[in-house]
């Protein structure tokens, strides 16, 4: 299949996935961009799981992209003003409260060790154990094993259980 | 670590939809057709270029006379080791021997009666 193409099936996803794991959607537009470069320097020698391979390359690149960010300092973007040009303006309460959400998020998640966030956030796209443990190299039992531990690390920051104790 | 799967799936759902509700606006993205294009032809120049300093290296390594001569006797083991094993006879039993071989059968000299 033409890359062009691969890149309009797969773009939308692979943007989400790396925004969620860098907690910069300026940075996830980079790292997806670089994800595809990469594709079509050194594609896959095994095509059949192409779909996991651009998740784990894209994961590679964005911790990179994260470590260097980091280093250059400029990592605090103001996220607030990607607001949808399509959507109505939200009122400033609403506007105030979901980006305070956004904030608890983005830092719990950041919280995790990268190989727990990516499993977490490549279980959330929909990947199978056994795909996930294939992507980022560990048995298909400790991927159980970490979300459950990462679930619980995020079911404290983010009230998670919160109706369950009510 | 045991964690009830019903704990597990409702904090994956509630997770989930955390998620959901904060992610950005997905930008409108132009795919990196120059870059992919351009990395493209990186890589053939990168193959080419290794394809060529392997030559240099190879060539510049003839001139070196313990060299050249551990070349030979390399190339040459790896076409003898070749040659001997396309030649090999493959070992089979004859007629004859397969005729004069002995099994013994201790089991049945104990089941015949008298011992």
């Amino acid at each position: 299949m033409p890359l062009a193409e691969l890149f309009d099936r797969h773009h939308v996803e692979l943007f989400r996935y790396a925004a969620r794991f860098t907690g910069d959607a300026d940075l996830a537009e980079d790292v997806v961009q670089d994800a595809f470069v990469r594709l079509a320097e050194r594609p896959p020698a095994d095509g059949s799981n192409l779909r996991g391979w651009l998740y784990r390359v894209t994961t590679t690149i964005a911790i990179d992209a994260m470590r260097g960010a980091r280093r250059r300092a400029v990592l605090v973007r103001a996220e607030a003003a990607r607001t949808p040009l399509a959507d109505p303006a939200p009122d400033p309460g609403t506007a105030l409260e979901r980006e305070e959400l956004r904030r608890r998020v983005r830092e719990a998640l950041q919280q995790l060790g990268e190989r727990e966030r990516a499993i977490l956030l490549m279980r959330e796209e929909g990947f199978t154990h056994r795909e996930i443990a294939e992507a980022v190299g560990t048995t298909t039992k400790s991927v159980g094993t970490m979300i459950a531990r990462a679930l619980e690390k995020l079911a404290r920051r983010l009230d998670l259980d919160a109706e369950d104790a009510r | 670590m045991n964690v009830d799967p019903g704990v597990v799936a409702r904090r994956g759902e509630r997770l989930g939809a955390l998620l959901r509700a904060t992610d950005p606006p997905v930008p409108a993205m132009v795919y990196p057709a120059e870059r992919v294009a351009r990395a493209a032809r990186h890589r053939v120049v990168v193959r080419w270029r290794a394809a060529a300093a392997i030559a240099v290296l190879l060539a510049a390594a003839l001139g070196v006379a313990p060299v050249r001569a551990w070349i030979v006797r390399t190339v040459r083991a790896v076409w003898s080791g070749a040659a001997t094993r396309r030649s090999a006879p493959v070992a089979t039993p004859s007629a004859a021997e397969a005729a004069s071989r002995v099994a013994f059968t201790p089991a049945a000299m104990c089941d015949s009666p008298g011992v």
